[in-house]
């Protein structure tokens, strides 16, 4: 990107005030998903169908630990769409008083499934599992 | 369009048969409702709630109802105020998140009044001084943002020159170390020509705020902190801005407000703003132009000159000036009445809840009803002052760590929906205001989503819902209470304690007051025997408002498992004046309370219990007999056993007395079981369950020197295990009939 005067880098103003430290996530985030690919095999995806909570091996609870801390504009969770009987993927807002995306087709009649539809779907964003697995 | 819902509230939660209880509801449009008095049972997952129908009131009418949330200060101006040169506004100010939208500083007269002036922020965070005079109107716009967390003082008013101008001029000596101002803190001056500002009668006055258009409203509320706002008869000059920067009071003031520390307090703070009138002023048609504070902002806050040497604001009132106003603050709804309601004289205690149904619609207004007189030898401590602090709490909605926490992914349920949706209604002390500072105060008198019978958190049942399994099998097991609760301890102390020999606590009995801790102690001291049936209780120090006593307040310090941390600086309640935080680091643990203490919380899925050798010392077989053993607990409601959620634990280096026993201790917790943060000095890995064999639950025994007794089951899951796993229900109710028995216990 060129300013004014042809110089390539930034405005004095955008240099000043931007957060270098998305810069570091950035590095960190591919890190990390290089890390996951690795661990992320059909029999680990597997090990959460059978068993979405409690105790994991090792791999599987890096994976989750990663899942779980992203922050939550964006994020999937389940709405229990009927009482005790079905549970819908939706994306949270991040925004508050902004309603959550509750537009998703997925809908599960058992909570164990919703919650591994979760996992599996977050698998696919990033491109770490086909969205057949 | 709105979510369709039928909510409300009562003015009253601690009531006795005979009171006249007042109910306010809205709605999403209007209907006709019907109003019954039930007796809360169970609330069951699928929505079902076992309850007895007590009686029905006439219907009533319910109209949506409008709240006005953001906190502010209205000024009301019986007459106009003199002015010989031009009107100055002043203020000092610390914005939080400048830009965005519009926030007033400073505000005479409603939307759309003939004459008005606004003395605020723009939506780039600009500062601006708006007059409207008629047809005439004139903004004066600074040309530089102000910075987050950075000290200005501002003014609007005449320019020496004529027409309006606007001037915000960063203080000297900002106490930047908390600040988001890490970057450059520059002037910001404009100027425009157009008509001068007065301030005429009968038109409100506001600070941090500006009248709306509709009668008694305010919108367009300020986020930061604000100081000594004053009015002067002055032009805007240098004069008038160096003094002000200066910290000189201009000589041409003519009325200030006092935002910060009453000196001879307390109380140290209170709902009505002290104006401080000049010369000219004092003996004119002003009786008082005192402000009325309104939606509760944050006081006894840091100043423009505090200098970080003294933390409580008692010791230098001069540098706790300000008060931090938040655009989501929120201390009473004010809705209009919709029913008066009188309970039958003759209604035994017990929890009752008043159910609004209309247009297939239903929402319960919980009741806790004490006995007149004392109608049992047993009590149950309703922990109404750890429902507020968890009061509408949007975990799944709004918290990044909120499924790190669970161990599983968030589910939300219609209930979630409608609060995320309607953030009027208010916030909890585990959330953070829009600014991001912690949320110090929580009122009742809006309603309470999340105390309802059938609510599920994501961790699943807590507070009221789980406290109902624990009544609901009290009453199954013939076993009367008496109902009291924290709001009725803070009032009366020990005194409401004394006619009983036992009392059960509910399953989270997190916040206490002083007056509140005190007393369990004097009643233990004086032979009363307490039934923990939870855990991490006994936890924080906050305090009720003296004014508003429906409101508590909670300032968390910077440790603990901790939602959020407090300012530096800001860990005195404005209430009381007191150190706030952990128990544990106020010199009175838990652990010397109940014999246990916060030590882990995992909430994937509950473990169960293993009897210890002392499970078979004579003092305490009665506790576990007719349990076969080795373990038990492990099946309910709650994560599937009894050991659960959050969990205490016997530690003698904290407290335990050394010659409590210990009954069982728990077993299976999972890895999201992880011990407290206030108990790791340095992160180290192996701190769950797994790894750490201090993140556990322990059943604790302890008979006290003057014969009073606790008995904890260091879980918050054990409630959920009542009625199902019948060791639980056989220790618990051993424990309970042993501790209605006069006979001395063994010790």
């Amino acid at each position: 990107m060129t300013n004014d005067n042809g110089s390539s880098m930034p405005s004095r103003r955008r240099r000043d005030r931007r957060d270098r430290d998305v810069d570091v996530l950035e590095l960190f985030l591919e890190r990390r998903r290089d890390r996951l690919a690795a661990l992320v095999t059909g029999p680990l995806i597997e090990e959460h169908r059978h068993r979405p909570i409690g105790d994991h091996s090792p791999g599987l609870a890096a994976v989750l630990v990663a899942m779980r801390e992203q922050p939550v504009a964006g994020k999937l969770a389940l709405y229990e769409s009927v009482a005790d009987r079905e549970w819908q993927v939706i994306r949270l807002a991040g925004e508050r008083a902004t309603a959550h995306d509750l537009s998703g087709p997925d809908h599960h009649s058992s909570l164990a499934d919703a919650l591994h539809a979760v996992f599996v779907q977050r698998l696919v964003e990033w491109g770490l599992a086909g969205s057949g697995r | 369009m709105t979510r369709r819902h039928l909510v409300g509230y009562t003015d009253e939660w601690s009531v006795v048969g005979g009171d006249e209880v007042t109910v306010m509801l809205s709605a999403h449009d209007e209907l006709t409702a019907h109003v019954d008095l039930v007796r809360l049972g169970v609330g069951e997952r699928g929505g079902r709630v076992r309850e007895e129908h007590i009686r029905s009131y006439p219907d009533v009418r319910v109209r949506p109802a409008t709240t006005w949330t953001g906190s502010c200060v209205r000024i009301r101006m019986d007459a106009e105020i003199p002015v010989r040169r031009a009107l100055a506004a002043t203020a000092f100010l610390m914005p939080t998140m400048p830009g965005g939208r519009a926030q007033i500083v400073f505000a005479h007269g409603c939307e759309g009044a003939e004459h008005r002036w606004r003395l605020g922020l723009d939506a780039e965070g600009r500062p601006f001084w708006t007059v409207v005079d008629g047809a005439d109107r004139v903004t004066a716009r600074g040309r530089s943002p102000l910075v987050a967390g950075a000290w200005y003082a501002l003014a609007g008013g005449t320019a020496a020159a004529g027409g309006a101008v606007v001037v915000a001029q960063p203080l000297p000596r900002s106490p930047a170390w908390r600040a988001g101002a890490s970057h450059a803190v520059m002037p910001s001056f404009g100027e425009a020509l157009g008509p001068s500002a007065r301030c005429v009668a009968r038109s409100p006055m506001f600070i941090a705020a500006a009248a709306a258009e509709t009668a008694d409203g305010w919108d367009d509320c300020f986020d930061g902190k604000l100081e000594a706002p004053a009015l002067h008869d002055a032009l805007v000059d240098d004069r008038l801005v160096d003094a002000l920067a200066d910290g000189l009071q201009s000589e041409r003031e003519l009325v200030s407000w006092h935002l910060g520390v009453n000196e001879d307090g307390p109380p140290f703070v209170g709902s009505v703003i002290p104006a401080r009138l000049s010369e000219r002023l004092v003996g004119a048609d002003f009786a008082d132009l005192a402000g009325e504070c309104l939606n509760a902002p944050t006081r006894c806050v840091t100043g423009r000159r505090w200098r970080g040497v003294e933390h409580d604001f008692r010791r230098v009132p001069e540098e706790y000036g300000a008060a931090h106003f938040h655009s989501d603050d929120l201390d009473d709804c004010r809705w209009d009445p919709a029913a008066q309601v009188s309970l039958p004289p003759a209604l035994p205690s017990g929890v009752y809840a008043l159910r609004v149904t209309g247009d297939d619609l239903v929402d319960r207004l919980p009741l806790f009803v004490r006995a007149r007189r004392p109608s049992s030898d047993v009590a149950l401590l309703v922990p109404t002052a750890s429902y507020l602090a968890y009061a509408n709490d949007h975990p799944a909605s709004d918290g990044d760590l909120a499924e790190a926490v669970a161990g599983a992914t968030p589910v939300l349920r219609d209930v979630d929906l409608l609060l995320h949706e309607h953030r009027e209604w208010g916030l909890s002390c585990y959330d953070v205001h829009v600014d991001g500072s912690g949320v110090v105060h929580s009122s009742r008198r809006r309603p309470v989503l999340n105390m309802r019978p059938t609510h599920r958190y994501h961790v699943g049942e807590w507070q009221l819902p789980a406290d109902l399994q624990l009544v609901a099998w009290l009453a199954e097991h013939g076993i009367d209470i008496d109902i009291l609760t924290d709001d009725d301890l803070d009032e009366h102390g020990s005194q409401l304690l004394a006619p009983y020999r036992t009392v059960i606590t509910g399953t989270h009995p997190e916040y206490t007051t002083t007056v509140m801790l005190d007393a369990v102690e004097e009643w233990l001291d004086a032979g009363g025997r307490l039934v923990y049936v939870g855990a991490n209780g006994f936890y924080w120090r906050m305090a009720y408002d003296r004014e508003q006593p429906w409101m508590i307040e909670v300032r968390r310090g910077h440790a603990g498992s901790r939602a959020w941390e407090s300012g530096a600086g800001e860990v005195h309640l404005q209430s009381t004046g007191e150190l706030a935080g952990l128990w544990r680091h106020l010199g009175r643990t838990p652990q010397q309370l109940t014999g246990v203490g916060y030590a882990a919380q995992g909430f994937d899925r509950s473990g169960s219990y293993r009897l210890l050798t002392d499970s078979r010392d004579p003092r305490a077989a009665f506790i576990t007999a007719g349990v076969p053993g080795p373990t038990f607990g492990g099946d309910g409601h709650i994560g599937g056993g009894a050991a659960g959620q959050e969990l205490d634990r016997y530690d003698l280096t904290l407290g335990t007395p050394r010659d409590a026993l210990l009954i069982a201790t728990s077993k299976g917790l999972s890895a999201n079981y992880r011990r407290c943060v206030e108990e790791l000095g340095f992160t180290v890995a192996g701190t769950s369950a797994l790894d750490d064999h201090r993140a556990r639950a322990d059943v604790v025994y302890h008979v006290r020197p003057g014969g009073g007794a606790v008995f904890s089951t260091g879980s918050i899951a054990w409630a959920g295990a009542l009625g199902v796993d019948p060791d639980v229900d056989r220790v618990t109710r051993n424990v309970i009939e042993r501790f209605r028995d006069p006979a001395p216990l063994d010790w």
